[in-house]
């Protein structure tokens, strides 16, 4: 059974309001999620900020604009700055999303949903190999929050399945993402993380969600900006069970609480780690 | 399933283009309606950057006619970078051409002030020639020094007293008045130990950085400057320059 590396339990998406408390606190195994893409300037602050919070903890660098499940050749230049910032902090965990967001050099800021064919399952594959090899290293790579059916020829998690297989690539599990997706196109989430290969997970992430303003309950939007419901708790106890205790994000980046209420947050994630890695816990598997 | 055409159809829907040219790739045609949910991330995320990026602008003309103004500048000026850190660099040129907002003739300028801001704010780091170092040389040696100005500093200059109105719209509680007379007024902005400062400049205290920063010796730029500004100090404005960390050093 893999386990956390005792360095990385629950950590916390990075926001700049919160800088100095992020830099000043001491929580064990606590560690910080960033955006890259808010890093790729020449200096300045943000880059200062980064660097010193990198000197008192680890972080990890999560992507949003790489376009990995999209048409086009991966942006060499966005690649290259991907490579020096990696260089330059060395964090403990990189991911991106099984998703799109460029078009004709145009860049969309969203998570675009990617569909599940054959086709887009070659082309994942072959740029998720060009990034792991562009950065020297293993990428996770995140399950999406779906709001449209598509034609899929292949269900989602086989398809994270099988880009593991090929790429060896890790996976980034995003529990609020599955409990989404699995009340807007119909699924069963437990049929869904049964369906993953746990011993390639790196990763969860766990965030709040909200009933879309004009459809109403009938479509729920990851929007990161409210604290982690009960079912998604639920759901991320019987995917430690299941899969194994693994680094655990809290994602917040709307509507951002006291840091005070984030760390608390992130303690209940940490209890969960904890309770999975009691020995007592471990037969169970 | 032809993936090509899907990333087509769905990127031309989030243009604007009519939804219903993705249904063909959709399960159910239910879900046209959740385009928009796409569309409307994307659309608010431009307008919250350059929301984040403009906030005098945003002052000035209120939130609910900076929002439709962002909305058509990312209609037409989408972004290329995957990232939104440095959006928006030529919103200051659209709002010039912006018809709605004609009759606010220096709210360009006034966002020109909120982009070099953001620009200073990002800039690469730089060693400073401090006074120091300036001292080591003898006079002929440091009239001929060509040092140039630090990546972080922007130069600005209006027909406007447009860094005033920007001053007072991003940094004090009571806004300026919107009936502002044409007027010149020159303006620097940079970053020094980590934090964007601004400040008001003359027209030879402008015109001296500005000849520095092409690349001008001291000693050339300031008779230059002298020849069209009987008035113009060079001692003062040199020391200016140094103790505010505005050139360029050679030490690491």
């Amino acid at each position: 059974m893999t386990v956390c590396p005792p360095s990385l339990t629950a950590g916390l998406g990075l926001k700049p309001e919160h800088y100095r408390p992020a830099l000043d606190v001491r929580a064990d195994g606590l560690w910080f999620e960033i955006h890259p893409e808010n890093y790729m300037v020449d200096g300045g602050p943000r880059l200062a900020w980064l660097d010193a919070i990198r000197s008192e903890h680890p972080l990890s660098f999560h992507g949003v604009g790489l376009s990995l499940g999209g048409p086009g050749p991966l942006d060499r230049d966005h690649l290259a700055r991907w490579k020096a910032l990696v260089r330059r902090f060395e964090p403990a965990l990189v991911s991106e999303h099984l998703a799109w967001s460029v078009h004709s050099g145009q860049y969309f800021n969203d998570l675009l949903p990617v569909p599940m064919t054959r086709e887009a399952l070659d082309r994942f594959c072959d740029h998720v190999d060009q990034m792991q090899e562009a950065l020297g290293r293993q990428v996770l790579v995140e399950n999406p929050s779906r709001y449209l059916a598509m034609r899929d020829e292949i269900p989602e998690a086989c398809f994270l399945a099988e880009t593991v297989q090929r790429t060896g690539c890790g996976l980034l599990v995003d529990i609020n993402n599955i409990h989404v997706s699995a009340h807007n196109l119909g699924f069963d989430a437990l049929d869904y993380l049964d369906a993953i290969p746990g011993e390639a997970v790196g990763e969860f992430h766990l965030a709040g969600h909200e009933a879309d303003t004009e459809l109403g309950d009938a479509l729920l939007i990851d929007t990161h900006g409210a604290p982690v419901v009960q079912p998604v708790w639920d759901l991320y106890a019987k995917a430690v069970e299941r899969i194994g205790p693994r680094p655990t994000l809290i994602e917040r980046d709307n509507n951002i609480p006291p840091f005070a209420s984030l760390l608390a947050e992130r303690d209940l994630a940490r209890t969960v780690l904890d309770t999975a890695t009691r020995p007592e816990a471990i037969h169970a598997d | 399933m032809r993936t090509d055409s899907f990333f087509d159809d769905f990127a031309a829907a989030l243009r604007g283009g009519d939804a219903q040219i993705v249904l063909p790739h959709l399960a159910s045609a239910a879900s046209a309606s959740r385009i928009a949910v796409y569309r409307n991330t994307v659309v608010r995320g431009a307008i919250d950057a350059l929301r984040a990026a403009y906030p005098a602008v945003e002052r000035l003309v209120g939130a609910d006619f900076f929002s439709p103004m962002a909305k058509a500048y990312w209609e037409t000026h989408p972004p290329g970078e995957p990232s939104l850190s440095l959006y928006g660099a030529g919103f200051a040129d659209f709002i010039r051409s912006y018809g709605p907002a004609s009759s606010l003739p220096w709210l360009a300028d006034v966002a020109r002030h909120d982009r070099a801001w953001l620009e200073a704010h990002h800039a690469k780091e730089h060693a400073i020639l401090g006074a120091a170092a300036a001292a080591a040389h003898d006079p002929e040696s440091l009239a001929n020094l060509a040092p140039g100005l630090h990546p972080s500093v922007r130069l600005l200059m209006s027909g406007w007293p447009a860094c005033e109105i920007w001053r007072r719209n991003r940094f004090e509680s009571e806004p300026a008045s919107l009936m502002a007379v044409p007027g010149a007024s020159f303006a620097i902005i940079w970053r020094r130990r980590g934090e964007v400062r601004h400040c008001a400049l003359d027209a030879s205290g402008y015109a001296f950085l500005l000849a520095l920063g092409d690349g001008h010796m001291i000693g050339e730029a300031a008779n230059t400057v002298l020849a069209a500004h009987e008035n113009f100090d060079p001692g003062v404005a040199f020391a200016a320059a140094l103790s505010d960390g505005i050139l360029k050093g050679t030490t690491p």
